[in-house]
């Protein structure tokens, strides 16, 4: 089934704006920070939330449909004020799973997953036992008379996901659902959940409510990159309510756009213009030596590079160039203010000053004064090189960890 | 969800104490390992808490040591007492369902309002609490009354007159115990949310079917808890009664207007006034501890 949705919402200060696509099997990740707009727009396509304007369908199916009064549309053809049609929630055969997984806590684990088939008037004994085939393939059958409340929180996440698949809707939304589970957790229910998407073809569905299998559209809501690399087949990044970028799953996570994005996915990213193949000019006038394929001479550029690729030494330290150029230009090493000014002489190291140092994902993420550029680095590291926030230091980039590509 | 499974844990617990009816040194001893445990109750707190406990229980206690003992069973097994007592379950168990079949949906309707109406409607709702229940047996006798608003219709038109009969003290019952239900009832619907009905209707159930399986069961506790002071309040009615119903033997003569008729009685002795309230107090233990351990398969 092939989903298409777009919206308008306000709320106060708040816009979201935004429109989506999503075919048959496949899977799309909706990458953002909190309060970019994700889980509204869920609310609206799970007929949750009435949008200012809007439509939502599936295939042929119009599930909202809000049209602003006196529009340039007037179709729809039903008498004067059809301009709204919104489906209830129950009639919608949209399943939500959220970052909670809110089971019904007086039902048994068998019981809650039962509760959807149940509800689309299936007979109790079959319900059961369908249900008690859902636990088996997330491996809770040995749970089935389990209240929710004896259950860990990864188990209650399984066992949601058990209950939104037995329903077999057309569309499924994930709404950020490793984020409440811890580390090990999180990467269970993300590995079975992709098993589950994977399979979703085939076996496990067979049809309920007198209609044939479907094969859903998926979007999964996410703050969290890996689960966009491990779910998704096309990405998404929201910001302040609207889509800044979609596509492909590596070519967003690998090549953002903007700050904002790369922020997101966990990359530095610069802008600037292709001097010769193997000199990108920045836009604050560095230079930036780069390998690999590299678009024409004068192409605007974007350039990425993990924070794990930058090194960083003190200014003062060993008997590297530019430590000898500052050693030249001042007495004391580590007041040499006087080199920022001087471009160090190796194109892919500049100094700067450390500002903060914040748990990073590998280590320490280390951010720089005035700098967008973050580096990431083991905490034994830093430590051994001395660099504590206020140091002057100097930091490099391999030009073999530099990805350069068109700038959109 | 913890603070809410931690009440109904401290609940249990407080009705399986009262139950057991503890002997003053295991409720010591209880009292002394819960402050070890670091409840962390400050001490002087203890002297205003024994003095609200002291308020609540002596004049019971004072009812124990006043009665006449020997004369008490005769007085219970009297034809009077018995006929009033069971005019009081009755009608007391009676307005209980009134009120469950109209508060819920009430407390509903309250719980899933904008916060203005809901403010409105509450307010309105627990009006008769501030309220003397004299005056509530004043008003709805001037509104179901002969020549009342409705009761004026209702004899003209159907041949149905209310007040005076037990009908009327169902009616002033029900008046004076709907808010305890109605309150309990929309405290528990506010605190379960409606996060667990739309994932409801995202599976598929329909209105009906959420109310049903989802919304009722998990606001139980706060509907038991509800209908426990809501029988309770209907068991203690007089004031509504005595002016709404009236105080004839055997179909208005609740347990308190019997006791107010005994108390008052021209050549009565008194001391049948307090058989009938020992007798009442007991019963309406008995009652509240039997509604009180009922309680839906455990849920956490």
């Amino acid at each position: 089934m092939t989903l298409d949705a777009a919206m308008l919402v306000n709320r106060g200060s708040f816009t979201l704006d935004a429109s989506v696509s999503v075919a048959p099997g496949e899977t799309l990740a909706l990458l953002g920070p909190n309060g970019s707009g994700k889980s509204t727009m869920l609310a609206v396509i799970a007929g949750l939330l009435v949008p200012e304007r809007g439509t939502v369908s599936v295939d042929s199916r119009v599930l909202t449909e809000v049209l602003r009064p006196g529009g340039g549309q007037s179709g729809g053809g039903r008498p004067g004020g059809g301009r709204m049609t919104v489906v209830p929630a129950h009639r919608r055969r949209i399943g939500l799973l959220g970052q909670d997984p809110l089971l019904f806590p007086h039902l048994s684990a068998l019981e809650n997953v039962a509760f959807g088939l149940r509800s689309h008037g299936m007979k109790a004994a079959e319900a059961r036992e369908r249900a008690s085939e859902w636990l088996d393939a997330v491996g809770m059958s040995e749970f089935a008379a389990r209240k929710p409340a004896e259950l860990s929180g990864g188990q209650q996440q399984r066992l949601a996901i058990a209950r939104v698949l037995a329903t077999e809707p057309d569309v499924l939304l994930f709404d950020e659902p490793m984020a409440a589970l811890d580390v090990q957790n999180a990467s269970l229910v993300r590995t079975l959940l992709r098993e589950c998407l994977a399979a979703r073809v085939s076996a496990t569905h067979t049809g309920i409510d007198g209609r044939p299998p479907t094969v859903p559209a998926t979007i999964v809501v996410t703050h969290d990159v890996v689960d966009a690399m491990v779910l998704a087949d096309r990405v998404a990044i929201m910001d302040a309510g609207r889509i800044i970028d979609s596509g492909d799953v590596a070519r967003v996570l690998g090549e953002p756009i903007n700050q904002f994005a790369a922020t997101l996915v966990g990359l530095n990213v610069l802008h600037g213009i292709v001097e010769t193949d193997e000199l990108v000019r920045l836009a604050d006038g560095r230079g930036l030596a780069v390998n690999g394929v590299v678009p024409e001479v004068g192409a605007e550029v974007s350039v990425a590079f993990p924070p794990s690729a930058v090194t960083l030494r003190r200014e003062s330290s060993g008997s590297d160039a530019a430590a000898a150029v500052a050693a030249a230009t001042a007495t004391a090493g580590p007041t040499a203010s006087e080199s920022t000014a001087s471009a160090p002489s190796h194109p892919n190291e500049w100094h700067a000053t450390v500002d903060l140092l914040e748990p990073g994902l590998r280590g320490i993420r280390v951010t720089l004064l005035g700098d967008t550029v973050v580096a990431e680095t083991a905490a034994a590291d830093l430590l051994a090189r001395d660099i504590t926030p206020g140091d002057r230091i100097v930091a490099s980039v391999a030009a073999s960890q530099v990805t350069v590509y068109p700038r959109r | 969800m913890s603070a809410s499974s931690r009440s109904a844990q401290t609940d249990r617990d407080g009705a399986a104490e009262v139950a057991t009816g503890p002997s003053p040194a295991s409720r010591s001893a209880a009292a002394r390992s819960t402050t070890a445990a670091g409840s962390g109750i400050p001490r002087l707190l203890y002297l205003p808490a024994a003095l609200g406990f002291a308020l609540l229980i002596l004049p019971l206690v004072g009812l124990f040591l006043r009665a006449d003992w020997p004369s008490v069973p005769a007085a219970i097994v009297s034809e009077e007492a018995q006929s009033a007592l069971w005019l009081s379950l009755q009608t007391a168990l009676a307005a209980t369902v009134l009120c469950l079949i109209v508060g819920i949906p009430l407390a509903l309707v309250i719980a899933r309002s904008g916060n203005r109406l809901a403010g409105l409607l509450r307010a309105l709702t627990t009006l008769p609490l501030v309220m003397p229940p004299l005056v509530g047996g004043i008003a709805l006798l001037y509104l179901l009354g002969r020549n009342g608003l409705v009761g004026s219709v209702l004899e003209l038109w159907f041949g149905i007159r209310i007040p005076f009969t037990t009908g009327a003290v169902v009616i002033a019952q029900s008046f004076v115990a709907l808010p305890f239900l109605v309150i309990s009832v929309e405290g528990a619907l506010r605190t379960a949310g409606t996060r667990y009905e739309a994932v409801a209707a995202t599976l598929g159930a329909g209105r009906w079917t959420v109310f049903r399986r989802v919304t009722l069961p998990l606001i139980m506790p706060g509907v038991i808890a509800g209908t426990v002071l809501c029988f309770a309040r209907a068991l203690g009615e007089f004031g509504a009664t005595a002016l709404f119903a009236g105080n004839a033997a055997g179909t208005t003569r609740t347990m308190p207007l019997a006791i107010y008729t005994a108390f008052n009685g021209a050549g009565v002795s008194q001391d049948s006034a307090i058989a009938l309230s020992l007798l009442l107090v007991v019963v309406g233990i008995v009652i509240l501890l039997l509604l009180r351990s009922w309680r839906p398969t455990p849920e956490r």
